[in-house]
């Protein structure tokens, strides 16, 4: 099998079990992986030198990884996800900074708050649209989260600022900021504010591997496949995609609620369109069929975006110089990746040709050593 | 909120609560002209002529989904980039409007034209929601382009002196240029109706479109013929995004602004009916401009001040969600399309 | 937070960038760092304003204004000065994130900018939190020397109420009732009920209000309300480029003989594209600056602009230019570029630079300790004639009609809802 039969049987036992064993928690090991080297490659001086966005592409990680189990898995397109990125944000903020009245709540109480709310909206909205048809599920959902950022708009009971967004005393107490650094003091521990974005990010990210592993998410993908045919064995399909739309979006709001803090507050843009289409636009960019999809799509998405932006705003040398009008333009060649990815393969994105290409290379490299 | 008690057809199958709800509105707009018959008859008026420029907005977008199941994402952007287009006509070439009228859509459809063939072409057999993707990322590019060669400020146009002042209607005063749009909407839209049901063209495009591989058996050239509706439906975008910026100016966000809505005119008047967008964006155009006065004459009668909410960008969007979830297919959508 | 602990920040900071997993990951390769106390020759200054968008016409035109400020400061105080610019569009988000990568990549010792008071007031709020002196250049919205005031954040530019104030009495004079309409966000909302309350107390009356959204395109269905509410006069409290858009609207409504059209901030750009005899729309407006003023220094600055920028001069430049000013000599006569030093360089500091002549106006301009507004004086101005309005080397088409001292239109301190 491995070419290496000649050197007896126990290692190639042990290689064997080594390897399967890191087949299995393939995924475990690549998230911890994604976050030990987020930091260091982007913030390297020759790439972006800007430590700071390593924890924001890794919140949005989990919030397009959450999006992405309703439409990756459960084969539902939101075009309104940002709604509930927004519940978890914004809810954190009134929460924390305690304004117009509200009750001044300690931070993991007020981010509850926002999952809550996330989850009941997701819920009683699954209920009503699931079953609509993909392209009316798409504009339902987009019509209520623009009934959401027009309701935040107004500034309700003076709790979400209306335009200027929740923006004053919004830190919580065991985070602190000083010109740009952000650190988490837990204990009389002071720990980087990266660090811990990455613990919330590796908790959320196993418990979406757990759920799309789960038979839950089996039947999910069975339903997609072939909804009719779930149907026929049993399955209340239904029920499977309301449920699927209320953990997204009570992913999303985690998500949400901590983007609060990196981002410093709520904005009300975070409602808007532009959100939720940046967020298909990242998971279809990805691949919307595997797991690191939407790793890969959100990486890709913001790191060209702040890279090829800072080409110009850095003047980074002789050559640059000419090429700073163009990549400041790196929406057109996104743009065109995206539409060369959708019309080949649109469940595949960059993710599903990385592994067919890391195939294609082990068995090129197994045959030659064979 | 609804009119489902026009739709003769339907009539004698219309539901008590459709019943009710029509009555509802009747009476509650009755309550508001009786409260503030000035601002009533402004509204509804300015209403209806905002209406007929959503549908002309619309035609495109309403053309190339209702006929050819594509989900075109970018019909906002070539409404931008007709509007643009518009600018350099005018300001740079130093022609004039008439001359971008006809110009920028004609230019329009081209850029519709070679990405048809380049990209949409592959997508008439797959799921709408593989077009919406695909469009999506060509509005992307196309708004960069825009973006790089127009620039991201706001930019304007000047209007043929004759259409910038307003005419007297009696009861209210209209912008001209607003008339102009109502009557060049009519026009249109009776012109795009005869092309599709009474043409040629427009029947085998509606046979291609059930039925490809017969159509083609019969010795239609169906490929072409699919090119050239997209031509109809980018110039068309095209067009309505002249005649729109040169009353609002042209901006970079133009375009998303207005494929939303334009999708919900069409989704509301029901996918593959022109008749139903042509009623759905008259309805939107209305609801939009007489709800706020509607609420307003409410909370005065009932002495709520609070009900007097300013809603109108809502109420779009509360019109698609109410039609949405009681009549999925909308006003006048086949059933099952899409569904 | 502030105050006698500045050194644990340096230290703290010091620490975090070593322990970095990937060391100090500056590219611009400054040499002080941000905040650092002693020395004040190498100054890097983060400008985080509005480049694309709507307002990108102001953002530009105010770091324009800046960098006449740069060329005078380096030549005057031989100081040597970095400007690192950045583009907020119109999101606070964006804004907050350039903040920050200009302090933490680029050591920017301290930052201004900002068009949209929305974006102002969550920059000014990071920047407080932060510990880094912030000068939101073009924001007017009250929040920001109101409940949204803080240690670090200075506001060089009038405020809403200082500009209701001024207009206030003009408008009053003018017509007994007032429909308002206003931008539905920080500005336009902070602008309506400054101008209402100035009204009120002048004894007239508001009929009714219309929140219109930012941007808009139809201002139709707002205009129509205006026209039915038997108002004489219109306050016409919309921002940017839009009043322009929502002018046309109201000419082609044919409303423009039957009303009194004010409003509280004329910016002279929002006119340029209009023919001049629309240009005379606004019966009378209020203006921070503009080349109305005709002292000396102004006329000079105002040609230095017409030279160097895109645009013809109007307020955003000026603003530019006052900030960065008011903020680079805060830090030369500190001789440090430590938050807390400037801030005290800059309490109750009377302006007497260049910046003060251009401004005109005889009641001198001082930053007020309790809410850190720059007190100056305002303007109302009015159209000039066609045949006397001039093109060259500037557009020059409005004349002022009166001059407030800063002191008599600022709101007290106690008023504002500011504490620090």
């Amino acid at each position: 099998m491995s070419g290496e039969t000649a050197t007896g049987e126990g290692p190639t036992e042990a290689l064997d079990r080594a390897r399967s064993l890191l087949l299995r928690y393939r995924v475990p090991v690549g998230l911890v992986l994604v976050v030990l080297l987020l930091r260091p490659v982007i913030s390297h001086p020759l790439l972006l030198g800007y430590e700071a966005v390593a924890a924001t592409i890794l919140i949005w990680m989990v919030f397009v990884a959450a999006f992405n189990l309703l439409f990756g898995y459960a084969g539902l397109l939101s075009f309104g996800h940002a709604m509930f990125l927004g519940f978890g944000m914004y809810a954190a903020a009134i929460g924390v900074s305690g304004r117009a009245g509200a009750p001044e709540l300690p931070f993991p109480v007020a981010a509850a708050v926002g999952i809550a709310v996330a989850a009941t909206v997701g819920y009683l909205l699954g209920r009503l649209t699931v079953e609509k048809g993909e392209i009316y599920f798409a504009f339902l959902t987009l019509a209520v989260a623009q009934a959401v950022e027009f309701t935040a708009n107004r500034n309700p009971l003076n709790l979400t600022g209306g335009s200027n967004g929740v923006t004053q005393n919004v830190l919580p107490g065991f985070v602190e900021s000083t010109r740009g650094q952000l650190v988490v003091v837990f204990t009389g521990l002071e720990i980087d504010w990266y660090w811990f974005v990455s613990a919330v990010f590796l908790v959320a990210m196993l418990a979406l591997w757990q759920i799309v592993r789960s038979p839950f998410g089996r039947s999910l993908v069975a339903i997609r496949e072939n909804g009719d045919l779930a149907r026929a064995m049993g399955i209340n399909t239904t029920r499977y995609k309301v449920q699927a739309f209320t953990i997204s979006a009570a992913f999303s709001a985690l998500a949400g609620s901590v983007l609060m803090i990196d981002r410093y507050g709520a904005s009300q843009e975070t409602l808007s369109v532009i959100t939720s289409g940046d967020t298909v636009l990242m998971a279809v960019l990805g691949g919307v069929r595997y797991f690191f999809g939407p790793v890969a799509g959100v990486f890709v998405w913001q790191f060209t975006e702040e890279f090829l932006n800072e080409f110009e705003v850095l003047h980074l040398g002789f050559t640059s110089v000419d090429l700073s009008g163009v990549l400041t333009h790196w929406q057109f060649f996104l743009g065109a990746l995206f539409v060369v990815l959708v019309v080949v393969a649109p469940l595949e994105g960059i993710w599903g040709y990385l592994r067919d290409w890391v195939r294609d290379l082990y068995v090129r490299v197994k045959g030659v050593a064979e | 909120m609804s009119t489902t008690e026009l739709t003769r057809e339907d009539l004698a199958t219309v539901s008590p609560a459709w019943w009710a709800a029509g009555l509802l509105t009747v009476v509650l707009l009755a309550v508001t002209f009786a409260v503030e018959p000035g601002l009533f008859i402004d509204q509804a008026i300015g209403g209806l002529v905002y209406g007929m420029v959503l549908v002309l907005v619309t035609l495109g977008l309403s053309l190339i989904l209702g006929l050819m199941g594509i989900v075109n994402f970018a019909h906002g952007a070539f409404f931008m980039l007709g509007a643009y287009i518009s600018y350099s006509v005018v300001v740079t070439l130093g022609l004039p409007f008439w001359a971008a009228l006809i110009l920028a859509p004609l230019i329009v459809g081209v850029v519709g034209v070679v990405l048809e063939i380049t990209v949409l072409r592959y997508l008439y057999d797959s799921d709408p929601i593989v077009s919406l993707l695909a469009t999506f990322g060509l509005t992307m590019m196309i708004e960069e382009v825009i973006r790089a060669y127009w620039g991201t400020a706001p930019l304007e146009i000047s209007r043929p002196s004759v259409l910038t002042r307003g005419t007297d209607l009696g009861v209210t005063t209209v912008p001209t240029y607003r008339l102009f749009l109502v009557g060049v909407a009519v026009i249109t839209i009776a012109a795009v109706y005869l092309l599709i049901s009474r043409t040629d063209f427009g029947l085998t495009i509606r046979a291609g479109v059930q039925d490809g591989e017969m159509t083609e058996f019969v010795g239609v050239n169906l490929p072409i013929r699919f090119t050239a509706m997209f031509f109809l439906g980018a110039a068309l975008a095209g067009f309505a995004g002249v005649l729109y910026s040169a009353e609002t100016g042209m901006r970079t966000t133009m375009g998303e602004t207005f494929v939303i809505l334009a999708f919900v005119v069409v989704v509301v008047g029901g996918i593959g009916s022109l008749f139903g967008s042509v009623v759905s964006g008259i309805l939107i155009g209305v609801s939009a401009y007489l709800t706020p006065v509607v609420l307003s004459a409410l909370a005065e009668v009932t002495n709520q001040p609070w009900l007097a909410l300013q809603i109108r960008n809502l109420v779009p969007y509360l019109v698609m969600i109410l039609i949405l979830l009681y009549r999925p297919r909308g006003l006048f959508g086949e059933e099952g399309f899409l569904e | 937070m502030s105050g006698n602990n500045t050194w644990d920040t340096v230290d703290r900071r010091t620490v975090l960038r070593a322990a970095g997993a990937a060391g100090i990951g500056g590219l611009a390769g400054c040499l002080g760092g941000g905040g650092d106390e002693g020395g004040a020759n190498d100054l890097t200054v983060g400008v985080a304003t509005s480049l694309s968008g709507p307002f990108s016409v102001f953002g530009q035109a105010a770091l324009d204004g800046a960098m006449l400020a740069v060329e005078d400061l380096e030549e005057e105080l031989g100081v040597s000065i970095t400007v690192e610019d950045g583009d907020t569009q119109l999101d606070p988000q964006t804004g907050v994130s350039q903040l920050q990568r200009m302090v933490t990549e680029a050591d920017a010792d301290f930052t201004m900018g900002a068009v949209s008071s929305s974006a102002a007031q969550a920059m000014a709020s990071w920047a407080n939190e932060n510990e880094v002196i912030y000068m939101p250049t073009g924001a007017h919205g009250d929040g920001l020397t109101g409940e949204a005031c803080g240690p670090y954040s200075f506001r060089p530019t009038a405020s809403n109420s200082m500009l209701a104030a001024s207009i206030g009495s003009e408008m009053a004079e003018s017509a007994d009732s007032w429909y308002l309409l206003y931008s539905d966000y920080a500005w336009g909302q902070t602008a309506q009920s400054a101008v209402s309350r100035i009204l009120e107390e002048q004894g007239k009356e508001v009929v009714g209000r219309s929140a219109t959204p930012f941007p808009a395109d139809d201002y139709s269905p707002y205009l129509n309300e205006a026209d039915n509410s038997d108002a004489d006069g219109i306050g016409m409290l919309i921002a940017g480029l839009d009043l322009r858009k929502a002018s046309n609207q109201l000419v082609s409504q044919g409303m423009q003989g039957d009303y009194t059209l004010a409003m509280h901030q004329l910016e002279d750009a929002v006119f340029w594209g209009l023919d001049r005899e629309s240009a005379g729309i606004l019966d009378s407006a209020g203006q921070v600056w503009g080349p109305a003023v005709d002292t000396d220094a102004s006329v000079d600055f105002c040609e230095r602009v017409a030279e160097s920028s895109n645009t013809d001069p109007y307020v955003r430049h000026f603003l530019g230019y006052l900030s960065m000013d008011q903020a680079v000599r805060a830090a030369v006569r500190a001789d440090s570029t430590n938050a807390d030093d400037m801030r005290g360089a800059l309490e109750g500091h009377e302006v007497s630079s260049m910046a003060a002549d251009i401004k005109g106006g005889d009641s001198g301009m001082y930053w007020r300790e309790g809410d850190h507004q720059l007190i100056q004086p305002t303007y109302t101005v009015e159209a000039m004639d066609v045949e006397t309005m001039s093109e060259d080397p500037y557009k020059r088409w409005f004349q002022t009609v009166n001059t407030f001292d800063g002191d008599d239109v600022a709101r007290p301190v106690s008023e504002t809802g500011c504490s620090m």
